[in-house]
């Protein structure tokens, strides 16, 4: 297939600004954002390691949502997307429990669940993303993942364990510098 | 020998050629030329065309006679200056010597052979592409209704109206660089088997092939029926090619279902690759437990692992894992003492020594059944953390 999409994230750049969550919530009419910050705290060799960036559906290579969906509303385009058709969700929450990214969300209004579309009617604009095109300093990109060299990314950072099962289409950038890891406390010092 | 020159023969090659008539005019063409049996076969020499004087069939007994030693073969590769390795050769059974202007005549005609056997050939990559992208949006769901499915299956020749299972058939190859190549490779290899079996359908995708096979019996007969098909495809591939098959096999679906299938197969493979495997057939309904540990994080595994087994790793690695070793046989031999020593090459008396000290450094006690549970889960988990890091 020619293309296989998926979210590249520079963690050395995220402000935590939100400015991708308030976009994905103004354009999604949906009662939660699809995309949204998360904070992370890990020890590491006697720190603590704390880190905010922001994800939501990742797209994944074998999503659960698809085998999970009794409805058989989700579906898989050739680029990679992970798409639903609410229409025939209802509502049951199976696809909430068997993603392990939290990707699938509630309305309670409508008693119905809807995901992160990546946009796509924008992509076939050649237009990015809402999160991507607000972001102020292009901590966010989707990228077709056949085109980048893999050693430059991780597909793991602090906070996010890449599953096996689903293979996720997420790229972390490596970090070239430490600038974004608040060194919180230090072990000795405690 | 024929009448016709070369230049005739190039341009009357060059018009059958123009007019769509194909291999088989060229090679009769030839055949005439150069008066003797001709046979052009592709890269992994399975025999494309035979063309004889009279343009008609081999006699049975006629071809390849084995006690037949006057049979000579000349044998000219084709298309091999295209700089991609040849697209396949151009033999003549024939028992005279192939005289310098013969060999010329070949060499005008092989470039017209190459020519066509690329334009057949990409043609069929065009085809194929199409029926590619038909399975990928069959195998994710991304067909609304069943039956437009249904429709689009006949247009490849399926019939969708029958459940089927999916298989998904991946090479074991070290270096990525190659695995296209040898995909393609197997791929004409697998084609080739399966359109001697009855409901078996097949198509290629970026790094694997997959089969479709239609429930024809029950349950129990349908699984055997594959396994004894899909050793059959193992064993002839690495016959062929002496590339090592990973297979993994979904449940029986209906047509509208198939991607749970195609996602079963997916993980029955994934199971196998995380414990190292390099070869198997594996069911997805016999993949046990293990699939529940993929579903689990890295960073949770690892966690577990190291929980339950700190010690004796801590211990093993001065002793290059001796008691994680000692536990992986004992849990592989059914807990029976006898055969795990045996398996080890170690005494039963050192077998039970370890043990012992494996309870003590534990401090478990392995009769137990949720201690033992733990500790078997926490060697899968080592396994795939151990897996992973290799490949990585």
């Amino acid at each position: 297939m020619e293309q296989r999409l998926g979210f590249v994230v520079d963690l050395a750049k995220c402000l935590g600004c939100r400015s991708c969550e308030w976009a994905c919530y103004n354009n999604h009419s949906w009662e939660t954002p699809f995309r949204y910050l998360r904070e992370f705290y890990q020890q590491d060799k006697g720190k603590l390691i704390y880190l905010k960036y922001s994800y939501g559906c990742n797209h994944c290579e074998e999503p659960e949502c698809i085998k999970a969906c009794p409805e058989k509303s989700y579906y898989k385009k050739q680029n990679g997307i992970v798409l639903h058709d609410i229409t025939k969700c209802s509502g049951c929450g199976d696809c909430i429990r068997a993603c392990p990214f939290g990707a699938p969300q509630y309305n309670s209004s409508l008693g119905i669940v809807d995901k992160c579309d990546l946009c796509v009617s924008r992509l076939e604009q050649d237009l990015d993303p809402y999160c991507v095109e607000i972001c102020p300093v292009n901590a966010i990109k989707v990228v077709d993942f056949k085109k980048i060299r893999e050693e430059n990314f991780s597909k793991e950072c602090v906070g996010f364990t890449s599953i096996e099962l689903t293979r996720p289409a997420i790229r972390f950038k490596k970090m070239d510098s430490q600038r974004q890891i608040l060194i919180i406390k230090d072990k000795e010092a405690r | 020998m024929s009448n016709l020159n070369l230049l005739e023969l190039y341009q009357k090659s060059m018009e059958g050629m123009l007019d769509g008539k194909g291999l088989p005019y060229i090679c009769l063409l030839l055949s005439k030329k150069m008066n003797c049996p001709v046979i052009i076969v592709d890269d992994i020499l399975r025999v494309i065309v035979y063309q004889d004087v009279t343009g008609e069939g081999p006699a049975l007994g006629e071809f390849f006679d084995p006690l037949n030693q006057e049979v000579k073969l000349f044998r000219k590769p084709i298309g091999s200056g295209a700089g991609n390795g040849a697209l396949g050769e151009l033999i003549l059974l024939t028992e005279q010597e192939i005289l310098e202007l013969e060999q010329t005549t070949l060499e005008a005609i092989s470039q017209v052979i190459a020519i066509q056997m690329a334009f057949e050939k990409e043609l069929l990559s065009i085809e194929r592409q199409y029926r590619d992208e038909f399975v990928y949006d069959v195998l994710h769901n991304n067909i609304s209704t069943r039956q437009t499915m249904i429709r689009r299956g006949k247009f490849w020749g399926w019939d969708l109206h029958a459940p089927y299972s999916v298989i998904i058939i991946k090479p074991s190859v070290e270096k990525k660089i190659h695995i296209g190549v040898t995909l393609e490779k197997i791929y004409s290899l697998i084609s080739s088997f399966v359109a001697k079996v009855e409901g078996v359908d097949l198509s290629l995708s970026e790094n694997e092939i997959v089969l479709l096979f239609r429930q024809m019996a029950e349950d129990r007969e349908h699984k055997q029926f594959v396994l004894d098909k899909l050793k059959d495809i193992n064993t002839l591939i690495k016959e062929k090619l002496a590339v090592s098959l990973n297979i993994g096999v979904g449940s029986i679906q209906n047509s509208m279902e198939l991607y749970r299938s195609y996602h079963e197969a997916k993980q029955a493979i994934l199971v196998r690759e995380c414990l190292g495997d390099t070869e198997c057939i594996s069911f997805y309904e016999d993949s046990g437990i293990m699939r529940l540990l993929l579903s689990v994080g890295e960073y949770q595994l690892k966690t577990f692992a190291y929980e339950h087994l700190g010690p004796l790793l801590n211990l093993d690695k001065a002793n290059s894992e001796e008691l994680i070793t000692t536990l992986n046989v004992y849990f592989d031999n059914d807990e029976e003492l006898g055969q795990a020593s045996k398996a080890l090459f170690i005494h039963l008396n050192t077998l039970k020594y370890r043990l012992n000290k494996i309870q003590e450094l534990l401090g478990i006690n392995l009769k137990n059944l949720e201690n033992k549970l733990n500790l078997f889960f926490a060697l899968k988990c080592y396994k795939i953390q151990m897996q992973k890091n290799t490949t990585e």
